[in-house]
């Protein structure tokens, strides 16, 4: 509706395009060097149906101004016959994203131009008189960053203990740090990096810092007992400071320790140790490490599913002895009447533990749980006995 | 993740005894798709020896869970059984108590099941065995332990407990968080 109000308020518009010759006969703008043609002319597109005509037409009209631009280029012999000289690129392709800002001065360059220093120029490589040969100045494969310098001649007298490489190694390190801040304040005063990015840097390397000497405080107090006789613990902790002197304990962790230590200090390496019940073994001593082993074997080795299974079957039957058992005093009422079925440890071989007890024990708490029975049993003198038939 | 131990193992048969007796041959063996049993942390899975392998190639921390959670061991080494492992109790369960459509909902909130919502019930069961219970349309709620045995359910008060409560499904909607 719309399209036709608007071609009977502006004929001419909507007029049909035979005025107006599609514009193939008009010239190609050409850039020789890539054998491109275009053409920028606006066209009226032509009906859907025509539209493949009209565009190999264009493309073919296109294509003879290419070939007859390049008959006119100057020509030069060769044994395949006369070849055009094509003449430079004149396309240009713009860029997908803005140019970068240039960047700013650092504070070096700044200071440098104040003062109007040239910058000498100066070689990668320099000449080293000791070993007659080119080695880097500075970074990768210079002399200061290879551990050349093996013995520290001018060590400090004054503390016969303090590490040299270690002083060394800290000082680079400081170096690489301070650098790395003024590099980031660079970028900060160029607009590069959000403002006080600088000090932050400063203050996690600071931070890190202290957390590290921290660490060598504990690694010191660690090694204190270094010097104690044989046999005394070296890992004690002072615990309380009297008049009469220290009070050293070991702690529970400590203890820990110890006893995993001496477990594994047996000559199978506490592979034959017992173990009583409910003891926790870590890994490392014998019987577990046994353990470990076969549940890998069983995992991945072929055939290892086979052994599961047989292992799993012959636990089985002993269970279902004991059960066969469990109910065999059941049924001869032997069981204790106020247990639950799961209180009972039966295969373990003592017949003991789970028969009834005489008295008022063997009664259990069979009234309580269930209010409602038909029988209640009831224990000598007809009291509810709260005692189970616990073992 | 690792077979369990002899101790474990005997732990959990113990356990699954109560409900599917000898029918444990068949959890071990079954050759047609094998299956064996794995501790991840204190939880005990049953998961086919299939799905096994591609786990072996897993690092060990990175296992959250895998086959059908059969229970877990508590913190005092005993053996609690899951709801999820109704589905391997149902097939192979030696008693089983069918109950009332009254008497479900009850159920699933975690009742014991007294003697007035007892619909039908196996006839040997002993006393403290694990019975299945089954809604009357063969829907498999959950499980218990027999309260009494099933001559002396016969003679008891309407009221009083046949089956206590174990495990139901509920509890997966109860215990979601925890529950795998």
């Amino acid at each position: 509706m719309a399209a036709l109000a608007a071609a009977s308020l502006a004929p001419s518009a909507y007029a049909a395009p035979s005025s107006v010759e599609p514009s193939i006969e008009q010239d190609c703008t050409f850039d020789l060097y890539n054998l491109c043609a275009s053409n920028a002319f606006p066209q009226q597109p032509p009906a859907p149906a025509a539209l493949d005509g009209f565009l190999l037409a264009s493309a073919e009209a296109s294509a003879t101004q290419l070939v007859a631009a390049l008959w006119e280029l100057p020509t030069a012999a060769s044994d395949e016959g006369p070849l055009a000289m094509l003449p430079g690129s004149s396309y240009v392709l713009p860029r997908a994203k803005t140019p970068p800002a240039p960047k700013g001065d650092t504070r070096w360059e700044q200071f440098r131009k104040e003062k109007g220093i040239e910058n000498r120029k100066r070689g990668r490589k320099e000449w080293d008189e000791a070993t007659q040969e080119w080695v880097a100045r500075y970074g990768k494969d210079s002399r200061a960053n290879q551990d050349t310098e093996w013995p520290i001649m001018e060590a400090d007298r004054a503390d016969p203990y303090a590490d040299p490489w270690e002083k060394a190694r800290t000082e680079k390190k400081a170096k690489v740090e301070k650098n790395q801040v003024s590099q980031t304040k660079n970028l900060e005063r160029q607009g590069l990096l959000p403002k006080g990015s600088g000090r932050k840097l400063q203050r996690e390397q600071e931070g890190r810092r202290e957390q590290t000497s921290a660490q060598q405080e504990k690694a010191k107090e660690n090694a204190k007992g270094a010097g104690r006789p044989a046999g005394v613990p070296v890992d004690m902790k002072t615990t309380k400071i009297s008049t009469v002197g220290k009070t050293e304990s070991r702690g529970k962790e400590s203890t820990k320790r110890a006893l995993e230590l001496t477990r594994q200090s047996t000559a199978s390496m506490g592979k034959f140790d017992g173990v009583k019940k409910g003891e926790k073994v870590s890994r490392k001593s014998g019987e577990q490490k046994s353990d470990a082993k076969r549940s890998i074997k069983e995992a991945t080795v072929k055939g290892g599913a086979a052994y599961e299974q047989d292992r799993g079957k012959k636990v089985l039957s002993m269970v279902l002895a004991g059960s066969a058992k469990k109910e065999k005093f059941r049924k001869s009422g032997k069981m204790s009447e106020g247990e639950t079925a799961y209180d009972n440890e039966f295969g373990e071989g003592d017949d003991k533990g789970y028969r009834k007890k005489k008295g008022r024990a063997g009664v259990g708490k069979m009234r309580k749980a269930n209010k409602g029975m038909l029988r209640p049993k009831l224990g000598p003198g007809g009291k509810q006995s709260k005692i189970g038939g616990k073992n | 993740m690792r077979p369990l131990s002899e101790d474990e193992m005997r732990t959990v048969f113990q356990k699954l005894n109560d409900y599917i007796g000898r029918n444990i041959e068949h959890l071990l063996s079954n050759p047609a798709e094998p299956h064996s049993f794995r501790l991840l942390k204190d939880r005990v899975y049953y998961v086919s020896e299939l799905l096994l392998k591609q786990v072996n190639s897993l690092p060990g921390s990175s296992v959250l869970s895998l086959g059908t959670c059969v229970g877990k061991f508590t913190k005092g080494n005993k053996f609690k059984m899951h709801v999820t492992a109704l589905d391997i109790l149902t097939k192979y369960a030696l008693y089983k108590v069918w109950i009332k459509p009254s008497s479900e909902m009850s159920f699933l909130y975690g009742n014991n099941i007294p003697k007035s919502g007892l619909g039908r019930i196996t006839d040997n069961v002993p006393q403290y065995g694990g019975v299945v219970v089954l809604s009357m349309n063969d829907v498999p709620l959950g499980f218990g332990v027999a309260a009494q045995s099933t001559e002396v359910c016969k003679d008891l008060d309407p009221t009083a407990n046949v089956v206590l409560h174990q495990s139901d499904v509920g509890e997966y909607l109860r215990n979601e968080d925890d529950i795998f």
